[in-house]
C-alpha cells in the first residue's frame, strides 16, 4: 500500500487537516465518538488501507476487519501520519486537546510565537531557516516510519506568511532531501477575497516555488469556494435541513476542500478493479515540466437530497459527470470544457458503482465536447475505485489541465504588478535579512513565462512531421 | 509438458486469476476419459501439493499489493507472489523498466527457478500483461528479456492486451510501442487481444449491458484456455512453430465460438460444427467494421490453427471453408498454412467449442491507430520528460518507433 505524510503549514493549511482527519477517518468507519457507527456491507474496508495516511505500528489490525471508535484505535498506536507546522499556536493546540487528541504524534506538532505577519519572506527567509534543522528531524521521523512512502501532501493558503513562505520553504527542503517522493500540493489562493494587503507579493513569490519544486498542485480560489457554498445554501435552503448548517462559509469551504482531497487520495487508499495510483497523476496530467496545476471538479450536490425526487442510479452517475466537468464546480476558475480552453489531459475517477461501460461513455462525450490539442484527444486517464465516499452511492472526481489555466496566473501576475509598479510596501519584504530582491524579478519572469507557455499551446500549429521509413533489409 | 505463466500488473494478474480458474472448473468437470486427460492437464497448469491443494505454475508480479490483496479466496493457491508495495509504477514504461524491475527481478527469476524444478518438462512460458501502463508493460519487459538469457531455448509466448482506442491512459501509445518493440526479437510469438473487440464481443455476443473487466477477462482466459488445454497431438511447439513460420511475423489473434449470452446455453445446444465453423470464417461485425474504414486493406493470411473441443467430431470436409481460404499468403506451403487439432472431450460447459489462432495482417490495423498517436504525442514533445527521467531519452524512442514501423510495413506488404 502506498503511503503519504501529509504536511500542514499554517493557519489556513491546519484548519484544512482539521477538517481532512475526522472526514478520511470516517470514510474507514471509525467515528471520532464513542460509539461505532454500524458497517454497511456494500462498504467494508479494511485497515490494511489505514496504513496510506496512518502508522500501524500494531500488525495484528492490519487483519481485523471489525469497525472500531477511534479510542480504539489510539489504543493500538495508530497515529495520523502528518507534520502539522505553524508560527502560531493557536490552530495547533486543538489537536492536542479537541477531539482529535492523542491522534497526532506530539513530535510531529511544531509551533511558535508570533507568526509571520503575513509576509512571505518572513516565513521563508527567517523561519525556514531559523527552523530548519528542526523540521528536518520531524520529516526524518515520520519518513523512517513508512515501508513505501509514495509522496507528500502539502496543505496551505499562499495569501499569508507562515503556509506561504515557511510552506514553499519546507517544500524546497522536501525536492532537496527526498527528490525521488513526490510533492503534491494543495493550495488555496485568496483571490476575491483578499483580506490581506500584502496578499498579492505573497502569493506570486508563492507561485514562482510551486512552479519550481511541486510535482502536481491543486490550486483552489476561494472565489470558487464561496460559489459553490452559496450553491449548497441555496439548494439547502429550498430543501429545508436545518438553518444553522446555513452560515458556516469557512467550515463549509474547508470541507469542500477535505472533500476533494478525499477523492484525490481514494485511488491510492481503495482498490478498483481499474486501479488509480496518486503518482499516476504526473505522468498522466503533466505533458510539459511546470505545466503541474491542475483543476479539479466534482458534483458538490448530494443528489438524494438535492432534488428531491429520487433518480435512477444511472441519472444519478450521469448527473455526477456533467457536474464534474461544470466550470461552476472547478476548484478554480476555469472553464474546462469551454471556449477558451484547450484541454491537455484530463482524468475521470469513478467511485463506488461505475463500470467500465460508463467510463467509456463519458470519455467519448468528453472527447466529443472538449477542445484538444493535436496530440492530446486521447489523454484521458480513467480509473475506478471500488469503495463510495460516505452516505453516496457514486461519486465521480475529475481532473483537468488545460490552458485556461493562464488566467489564474495572469490574475496573479496582474494583482503583483498593479503593487510592484508603485513599489509598494516592498520594504517590508527587503527589510527581512536574507531576503533576495532579485526573487522578485525572477518571480515575475517565471509567471510570464509560464503564461507565454500555456499562450503558446493554445495557438499550437500542429507539427507534421511524417512518420519513420521502415528499415528494408 | 508443462507451462509456467507469469502475470504481470494489474491486468496480467486479473487474466491469470481468471484463466486458472476456468482451467481448474474445466479440469474437474466429470468427463468420460478422466484419467488420461485429468493428469495431462493437472500437470501442465498446476501443482498438487501433499495436502491435495492445487497451485498453478504461476508467478504473480506486481508493484503494488493492493490488487492482489483484492481477490476472492477460492480453491487455488498461489505460491509464488512477488509483489512488492512499491506503490506502482506510475503508467510510465520507462519508470517500470528502469527502476521497478530491477528491485523485484532476482526474486522473480528465483520463484521461476523454483517453479521449474516442480516440473517434470517445461515446454514454454506463457506472460500476461497489459501493454497501457507501467508495471505490466515495463517491469514485464525487463523479466521477459531475462527470462530469455536464462532459458535461450524455452518457448516465450506473450499475452498481451491492447490499450484502448479512446484511451484509457495518457502514456499508453509510449508504452506500448516501447514494450512492442522491446519484446518483439526476443519472443517467440505475441498473442494480442483487442480490448475494443473484447468489450464488443461481451457487449453484442453475449449480452451483457454493462461490461466489467471480469467479463473481458473471462472472455480472454476461455479462449487461451481452450488454446493451451492439451490436445491429442499436445505439441505447443509444432503450434507456435507453424503460426509463425517467418521471424517477421509474429502477431497471433485469436477467434472462437460460441459467444453465446450466458445462461441460454441450453437452448442452443443443437448448434452444429457447420454452423459454428461458418460463423468462424466469416469476418466478426468488429472487424467488418475496422476494414471498412480504412478501404485500401486487403486481408492476408500466413497460417491458421484450429483447436475444437468435443465429444462429437467434426465431419469430413466441414473445415474447408478455413482451409481453402484465398486469403492464404503463397509461399508457406499448404499443409502447413492450416492444422487441425481436435480434442475428443468437451471444453468447459460448452458442448462444441472452436478457436481459431491465426496470424495475419488485420493486426495491423489495431497498431497503426498506436503508432499514429505516439508519433503525434512524440512529434509535439509531449510526456517526453517523465522518461527522460528515467534515462529513456528520443534515441531509445525512434528505435522503437523505427522497430514497430518495419513490423508493419513487413504485414503490410505480405
Amino acid at each position: 500500500m502506498s503511503e503519504f505524510v501529509t504536511i500542514q503549514v499554517g493557519q489556513c493549511g491546519n484548519q484544512i487537516g482539521g477538517a481532512f482527519w475526522p472526514q478520511i477517518l470516517k470514510e474507514y468507519n471509525v467515528s471520532i465518538h464513542q460509539k461505532p457507527e454500524k458497517r454497511t456491507v456494500s462498504q467494508s474496508v479494511s485497515y490494511n488501507s489505514l496504513s496510506s495516511f496512518f502508522n500501524l505500528t500494531n500488525l495484528s489490525l492490519r487483519k481485523s476487519t471489525e469497525c472500531m471508535p477511534l479510542y480504539e484505535l489510539l489504543n493500538n498506536q495508530v497515529k495520523a501520519r502528518a507534520v502539522c507546522i505553524d508560527m502560531e499556536d493557536s490552530v495547533v493546540s486543538r489537536f492536542r486537546t479537541g477531539p482529535l487528541k492523542g491522534l497526532f504524534d506530539e513530535r510531529c506538532l511544531l509551533t511558535n510565537y508570533p507568526g509571520s505577519g503575513n509576509n512571505w519572506a518572513e516565513g521563508f527567509c527567517e523561519h525556514g531557516p531559523n527552523y530548519k534543522a528542526k523540521i528536518l528531524k520531524v520529516l526524518r521521523h515520520v519518513v523512517e516510519r513508512c515501508d513505501s512512502l509514495h509522496g507528500f501532501l502539502m496543505l496551505f493558503s499562499t495569501g499569508g506568511g507562515t503556509g506561504s513562505g515557511l510552506g514553499t520553504y519546507v517544500l524546497n527542503l522536501l525536492t532537496d532531501n527526498y527528490p525521488k517522493i513526490e510533492r503534491f500540493v494543495s493550495c488555496v489562493y485568496s483571490t476575491g477575497t483578499e483580506d490581506v494587503i500584502t496578499c498579492p507579493y505573497n502569493n506570486a513569490l508563492a507561485t514562482y516555488q510551486l512552479l519550481q519544486n511541486a510535482t502536481c498542485v491543486f490550486p483552489v480560489e476561494n472565489r470558487c469556494l464561496l460559489n459553490i457554498v452559496s450553491q449548497k445554501c441555496r439548494n439547502n435552503f429550498y430543501t429545508k435541513t436545518d438553518i444553522s448548517s446555513l452560515f458556516k462559509p469557512f467550515e463549509d469551504m474547508n470541507n469542500i476542500i477535505v472533500e476533494m482531497l478525499l477523492h484525490l487520495t481514494s485511488g491510492s487508499r481503495f482498490p478498483g478493479s481499474l486501479n488509480f495510483d496518486m503518482n499516476e497523476i504526473n505522468t498522466n496530467m503533466v505533458p510539459f515540466p511546470q505545466m503541474h496545476f491542475l483543476s479539479a471538479g466534482f458534483n458538490h450536490l448530494n443528489n438524494s437530497c438535492a432534488t428531491g425526487l429520487r433518480k435512477s442510479s444511472k441519472q444519478i452517475k450521469e448527473n455526477n459527470f456533467l457536474a464534474a466537468c461544470n466550470r461552476s464546480n472547478q476548484m478554480i476558475k476555469v472553464e474546462p470544457l469551454g471556449s477558451k480552453s484547450i484541454l491537455l489531459a484530463s482524468t475521470i475517477i469513478g467511485r463506488g458503482d461505475y463500470t467500465l461501460t460508463d467510463l467509456q461513455s463519458y470519455t467519448e462525450k468528453l472527447q466529443a465536447k472538449g477542445k484538444f490539442t493535436p496530440w492530446s484527444r486521447k489523454c484521458v486517464k480513467a480509473g475506478l475505485c471500488s469503495v463510495a465516499p460516505k452516505n453516496q452511492s457514486s461519486a465521480l472526481f475529475s481532473l483537468f489541465n488545460t490552458t485556461g489555466m493562464y488566467s489564474l496566473f495572469e490574475n496573479i501576475y496582474g494583482q503583483y504588478n498593479k503593487l510592484y509598479r508603485k513599489k509598494a510596501h516592498i520594504y517590508h519584504y527587503q527589510k527581512i535579512d536574507n531576503f533576495d530582491s532579485e526573487l522578485f524579478t525572477e518571480c515575475q519572469e517565471s509567471l510570464l513565462n509560464v503564461i507565454q507557455k500555456y499562450k503558446e499551446l493554445e495557438q499550437l500549429v500542429p507539427v507534421c512531421i511524417p512518420r519513420l521509413k521502415p528499415l528494408i533489409e | 509438458m508443462s507451462l509456467v505463466t507469469l502475470q504481470f500488473g494489474q491486468c496480467g494478474n486479473q487474466i491469470g486469476h481468471s484463466l486458472y480458474t476456468i482451467l481448474q472448473e474445466d479440469i474437474l468437470k466429470k468427463n468420460s476419459d478422466k484419467e488420461v486427460f485429468y493428469w495431462e492437464a493437472v500437470n501442465k497448469w498446476f501443482n498438487i501439493n501433499e495436502r491435495g491443494i492445487w497451485e498453478p505454475r504461476s508467478i504473480l508480479i506486481d508493484t503494488e499489493t493492493k490488487v492482489l490483496d483484492n481477490f476472492k479466496p477460492s480453491n487455488l493457491k498461489f505460491t509464488s507472489v512477488v509483489a512488492k508495495s512499491i506503490g506502482g509504477s506510475a503508467n510510465n514504461w520507462a519508470f517500470g523498466y528502469q527502476e521497478n524491475s530491477k528491485l523485484v527481478v532476482s526474486e522473480v527469476l528465483n520463484s521461476v527457478r523454483k517453479e521449474i524444478e516442480k516440473c517434470d518438462f517445461l515446454t514454454s512460458f506463457l506472460n500476461l500483461y497489459s501493454l497501457s501502463g507501467g508495471t505490466g508493460s515495463g517491469v514485464g519487459s525487463y523479466i521477459i528479456e531475462k527470462l530469455r538469457n536464462e532459458y535461450p531455448k524455452k518457448i516465450i509466448i506473450n499475452c498481451a492486451v491492447l490499450p484502448y482506442v479512446k484511451g484509457e491512459v495518457a502514456t499508453q501509445a509510449y508504452n506500448s510501442i516501447l514494450n512492442l518493440a522491446h519484446l518483439y526479437p526476443i519472443s517467440d510469438s505475441t498473442i494480442l487481444f483487442e480490448n475494443e473487440k473484447m468489450l464488443h464481443i461481451c457487449k453484442h455476443n453475449l449480452g451483457f449491458t454493462e461490461v466489467s473487466f471480469s467479463d473481458i477477462n473471462s472472455v480472454i482466459s476461455q479462449q487461451l484456455g481452450s488454446i493451451f488445454q492439451p490436445n491429442n497431438k499436445n505439441q505447443i511447439t509444432t503450434m507456435i512453430n507453424n503460426l509463425t513460420a517467418h521471424p517477421s511475423f509474429k502477431y497471433l489473434q485469436i477467434k472462437s465460438e460460441p459467444n453465446i449470452k450466458n445462461g441460454s446455453y441450453t437452448f442452443e445446444s443443437s448448434q452444429q460444427w457447420s454452423y459454428l465453423i461458418t460463423a468462424l470464417a466469416k469476418q466478426s461485425r468488429y472487424d467488418i467494421q475496422q476494414i471498412n474504414n480504412n478501404t485500401s486493406f486487403k486481408h492476408k493470411l500466413i497460417a491458421n490453427a484450429v483447436i475444437t473441443r468435443s465429444v462429437d467430431p467434426i465431419p469430413v470436409g466441414a473445415l474447408n471453408i478455413l482451409r481453402d481460404s484465398k486469403d492464404f499468403v503463397s509461399w508457406v506451403p499448404k499443409n502447413e498454412q492450416f492444422r487441425h487439432f481436435h480434442t475428443c472431450r468437451e471444453f468447459l460447459n460448452y458442448q462444441k467449442y472452436i478457436c481459431l489462432l491465426y496470424n495475419s495482417n488485420k493486426i495491423v490495423l489495431p497498431l497503426n491507430t498506436i503508432v499514429e498517436d505516439a508519433w503525434k504525442a512524440f512529434t509535439h514533445g509531449a510526456y517526453l520528460h517523465h522518461y527522460n527521467k528515467y534515462n529513456i531519452d528520443e534515441d531509445w524512442f525512434l528505435n522503437a518507433f523505427q522497430a514497430i514501423e518495419t513490423i508493419l510495413n513487413n504485414y503490410n506488404s505480405i
